[in-house]
């Protein structure tokens, strides 16, 4: 928690809290996860007005090349308008504003949280921030962790059951997207590509820093990440933000509540 | 991207392109589980790298075995990771023992009445095997590689299909030769294309193992070693380091087992071959100078393969000099020559 401005919190703060990996892991809230928390905050607020924008960043596709747009998706209908992006492009969340408005429109809360786990009160009861929108946050937090946990290898008798760990994309990868991908892993692991994206992809990945392995493919629309000697939930909040930074955002399998 | 390079030499290449070749026939193992387990009217999956005791008290162990009308018939499989020209005539004269092995599927069942093989190889060691085929089933003795119950099967990486608006990569197995008793599973192959298999082997279940029966070659273990051994060190605190000694082969061993299909019920034999794989590796890791793993480890921008393929090369490399160096001669001192006429000179 720090009252300081933008600038130190990017500079900063963020920096010293991705140099404290793996004792302190950066979270990764895809735009679903952070559908649902606008979801939670509204009913916790039921009978108030909430104004709610989300800033995302999309692909587009010009002449054989990818360009990023930044849009801002608001008004009543913003969390459709979010989930119709989502499935024609690959989109990356920024960051979700909301206002929170009492019967004679006055404002009572207004905060901006980000999808990399910043969440900030620019205006209101800090109580009510915390209340309301910080502990949604960890609640959804804590389900992503326990799905991550069911991320494992089990020995079943004379068998191994291997729990995979799942994202599906609206739309299929272009070979700019695994030259990428390689690019981003190996600035962070340890790699083994067996085959580079044509576009089936298969690699080993060993986290640097952490020790944990895994292995990744990509087939069709599905990533598909399967734990190898050494899984942690540390070492998959990481890989998860790697690859839907690069690849953009897909849908995950953990429910959360 | 392709992981191989167009300026790195042979040797690099090829050892990297075993490499990728090992860690493919392992999922290739897993395709044909998965097929036999989904394909019940195919036959009854028995198990991988099953020992069977033979009624001439032989063992054998088959990749893959699987048992049809009724287990009075038994369909193996055998897969070869890479084929060598100068072994292929061998590992071929080998395949008989399989083919005429009597045994029970319990111990004291009734004996098989038929052994059906499938050789399952790459597709492109296709030649080589085919004109070793031909060379050797001309000789009577080797009459069993023209029976009706041996099959060479290849299998591939076909060309990308559009599936639902997605391209998609597929697995295929082609009949090369041959045609086995099995009716349903000759079925199977003799359609047009081929076997073609399900998207998630191609996923996560060629996760599962990581090892086939064979021996992988030493990047291979080397590459699998330095994963397990880089969680080891992460375990071990406060240092996070692993000191890698002989020492530690029945621990890799232990955390390494249930990678090996299996594994559960490996001979003491199977175990000692698997545990000299990995001895093999740790004395390559001390050969190129790597004697500790420390958590985080040193950071590269190469590849796992090529990683380990540069250190082996740089060691063969450095083992041809001494081998073929020429012996050291002690140059003469450049500032003492002196001429003949001087010591004429000199006795004047």
């Amino acid at each position: 928690m720090t009252t300081e401005k933008h600038y130190y919190l990017k500079h900063v703060i963020e920096p010293l809290l991705d140099s404290l990996y793996p004792y302190i892991t950066r979270i990764y809230f895809n735009y679903g996860q952070l559908s649902r928390l606008i979801e939670i905050v509204k009913s916790k607020y039921r009978g108030k007005e909430i104004i709610n924008y989300f800033a995302i960043k999309r692909e587009e596709a010009k002449e054989k090349k990818f360009v990023i747009q930044r849009i801002t998706l608001s008004g009543d209908g913003a969390e459709k308008d979010l989930i119709a992006e989502a499935t024609r492009r690959r989109i990356w969340m920024e960051k979700l504003g909301f206002q929170v408005k009492d019967e004679i429109g006055f404002t009572l809360l207004d905060c901006l949280v980000t999808s990399k786990g910043l969440a900030r009160l620019i205006f209101g009861s800090f109580t009510d921030f915390y209340e309301n929108v910080i502990r949604s946050f960890i609640q959804i937090c804590n389900n992503i962790d326990v799905g991550f946990k069911k991320i494992k290898r089990e020995i079943k008798g004379e068998d191994v059951e291997l729990h995979p760990f799942k994202i599906t994309y609206p739309i299929p990868f272009d070979q700019e997207h695994f030259k990428k991908l390689t690019s981003q892993l190996t600035n962070n692991y340890m790699l083994s590509v067996i085959h580079g994206g044509n576009p089936y992809y298969v690699a080993d990945l060993l986290d640097h820093e952490e020790g944990s392995s895994f292995g990744l493919t990509v087939l069709g629309r599905e990533i598909t990440i399967s734990p190898m000697y050494r899984t942690t939930n540390a070492s998959l909040w990481k890989l998860t933000e790697i690859i839907q930074t690069v690849l953009g955002e897909g849908s995950v399998p953990i429910e959360v509540k | 991207m392709s992981p191989l390079k167009s300026n790195e030499s042979i040797t690099l290449r090829k050892c990297k392109e075993d490499y990728i070749k090992y860690a493919d026939t392992v999922a290739v193992s897993s395709v044909i589980r998965k097929f036999i387990i989904d394909h019940q009217n195919v036959g009854k999956y028995e198990g991988e790298e099953l020992t069977i005791i033979t009624m001439n008290g032989r063992k054998i162990t088959p990749d893959i075995s699987c048992s049809y009308n009724s287990r009075k018939n038994a369909l193996f499989f055998e897969l070869k990771w890479s084929i060598s020209p100068n072994t292929i005539k061998d590992e071929l004269l080998d395949l008989k023992k399989y083919l005429e092995a009597k045994f029970s599927w319990e111990k004291k069942g009734t004996q098989n009445e038929h052994v059906d093989l499938v050789l399952v190889i790459h597709i492109d060691d296709a030649n080589t095997v085919m004109s070793a085929i031909d060379g050797l089933c001309n000789m009577p003795e080797n009459d069993f590689l023209n029976c009706e119950g041996f099959s060479v099967w290849g299998w591939s990486l076909s060309l990308p299909k559009l599936r639902n608006g997605t391209l998609v990569d597929e697995m295929r197995f082609n009949c090369l030769r041959g045609k086995t008793q099995n009716a349903e599973i000759n079925k199977h192959i003799s359609a047009p294309g081929g076997i073609l298999i399900s998207q998630d082997v191609l996923t996560h279940l060629r996760q599962i193992y990581r090892f086939i029966k064979e021996k992988p070659p030493i990047q291979y273990t080397m590459g699998q070693l330095y994963l397990l051994m880089s969680s080891l060190a992460s375990d071990t605190q406060p240092r996070r380091t692993l000191a890698i000694s002989r020492g530690l082969i029945d621990v890799l061993y232990e955390r390494m087992k249930i990678y090996f299909p299996g594994w559960a019920k490996a001979t003491p034999e199977t175990i000692q071959v698997r545990k000299d794989w990995i001895g093999e590796a740790v004395d390559k890791f001390e050969e190129i100078g790597m004697k500790i793993i420390k958590i985080p480890t040193s950071r590269t921008r190469k590849q796992l393969q090529e990683f380990f393929c540069q250190k082996l090369e740089k060691l063969i490399k450095k083992r041809l000099k001494r081998r073929y160096a020429f012996p050291k001669t002690r140059p003469i001192p450049s500032g003492h020559d002196r001429k003949l006429t001087d010591f004429g000179s000199s006795m004047k």
